[in-house]
């Protein structure tokens, strides 16, 4: 499961997903999910930190350059790279942190749950922050960041579902 | 110096963290402006192609309500046509062409990728630099105006609608000439706010809202669209203005773009002016 191949595959495929399908549709205004994070959710548990912050900020820098917003997925993506490792430690027991890679089979549904939604909140609400700039927006921000993170996590988890059933 | 090696070897994680922080920091406060940098124009470039194969798909979806605009558009030239017209036209003595020099010229292009329900939005379009486009152009379609040009690549162009938080349009009553700033708040896509408008100013509610020319981008009179509600902000002389705009972003298929021909000789006489 931890090829770098199969990494890379998914990077593709998730960045060709959130371009050509999920901006393509449009919901509400306050409903914006972004699938892609997945991919930084996914990466090996024991990946090296420092790679870790690198590969955070190319995604976002990718998908900046294709919906045209100039660095603010890249400064989302990497804060919730920098805050990953702390995530992970909060959900491992102390001796037992021997996941082989990091999902719904190995975590458990509750654990993994519960640390997609602390990094999503974390990269939404800064996100659509940057994105307004504004102070007097506030209360507009927390309502798109957290519906739009429980849509994302809802996507994300119905995708695991709909794959680990198919590579058993 | 050792010290120092020792705190940036333990923070290095931090460090890089905050530094890649500063840089997509600077790199949205450098395109604030509105002149794109190289890299993003040729991003532009890459994207826009990628937008074009994916909206000749969602094409097939669009085929009626396209067929129901173009007919729409083509009842309104007619209407337009001298034979449509009465003619009120009096002919008055030395009109020579150079009395009606040609201010603004026109052409049309297609939008192959937008967005209406983020907080900034951004639409592209199949028109670029080989075509004429020029960075903070107007465009505007058969219903009202629709945003200004960003920037553009060779064959593409991203245009800031007014479902933007830089953008800012010049706008009046039709029939009289009060004028204030219209822009959106982030909330609903169909309505605008329209600032500064004084408190002895006469409207009523679904008044139309024109450009007024001021900003050098739209020519005098391109609807935006009318006035749903207006109260007065407390302890101010002015008005706060709902619009509900004219253009319908969830629904964009043809835009126009404008090409002020004067443009470059007013800018410049008001720069030389103002920097004095």
């Amino acid at each position: 499961m931890n090829k770098p191949r199969l990494h890379i595959l998914r990077f593709i495929i998730l960045i060709l997903a959130q371009i050509a399908l999920l901006n393509q549709v449009q919901f509400s205004g306050y409903v914006n999910p972004y699938l892609y994070t997945l991919f930084i959710l996914l990466l090996p548990p024991r990946i090296n930190r420092f790679y870790l912050l690198i590969i955070g900020f190319g995604t976002g820098l990718m998908i900046d350059i294709f919906m045209g917003s100039y660095g603010l997925h890249a400064a989302a993506t990497t804060l919730m790279a920098y805050l990953r490792p702390f995530v992970v430690r909060l959900y491992a027991v102390r001796g037992e942190d021997k996941w082989e890679y990091l999902g719904l089979s190995t975590m458990g549904t509750v654990k993994f749950l519960s640390y997609t939604l602390i990094l999503v909140f974390a990269h939404h609400l800064l996100l659509f922050f940057l994105e307004a700039f504004r102070f007097s927006e506030f209360f507009t921000v927390l309502a798109r960041t957290l519906l739009s993170t429980v849509f994302t996590v809802v996507l994300i988890f119905l995708i695991l579902l709909i794959f680990n059933r198919r590579s058993e | 110096m050792r010290s120092i090696l020792i705190f940036l070897y333990r923070y290095h994680i931090t460090l890089t963290f905050i530094g890649l922080e500063l840089l997509a920091l600077v790199l949205i406060a450098r395109n604030h402006s509105f002149h794109g940098s190289v890299f993003w124009n040729g991003a532009t470039q890459v994207t826009g192609r990628l937008y074009a194969s994916v909206d000749y798909w969602r094409e097939y979806f669009h085929l009626r309500k396209s067929n129901n605009l173009l007919v729409e558009d083509n009842a309104e030239l007619y209407s337009r046509l001298p034979e449509a017209e009465f003619d009120h036209h009096i002919k008055r003595v030395l009109r020579t062409d150079s009395t009606r020099e040609q201010q603004y010229q026109f052409f049309g292009g297609k939008v192959v990728n937008a967005t209406y329900n983020k907080r900034n939005n951004y639409i592209t379009i199949n028109r670029g630099l080989r075509h004429g486009v020029r960075p903070r152009m107007g465009v505007f379609n058969t219903k009202g105006v629709v945003g200004i040009v960003k920037s553009a690549s060779k064959h593409y162009s991203v245009v800031l609608p007014i479902l933007h938080r830089d953008v800012m349009i010049s706008a009046k009553f039709q029939g009289s000439d009060h004028f204030g700033i219209l822009q959106w708040n982030g909330q609903d896509h169909r309505f605008v706010k329209l600032r500064d408008i004084p408190v002895h100013a006469k409207f009523e509610r679904g008044d139309t809202i024109i450009t007024n020319g001021f900003s050098n981008i739209f020519p005098e009179g391109i609807p935006l669209g009318t006035i749903a509600n207006a109260e007065l902000v407390p302890g101010t002389n002015y008005y706060d203005i709902t619009v509900e705009l004219a253009t319908d972003f969830s629904k964009l298929r043809y835009v126009y773009l404008i090409e002020n021909k004067l443009k470059w000789e007013r800018d410049s006489l008001e720069n030389a002016t103002i920097n004095e």
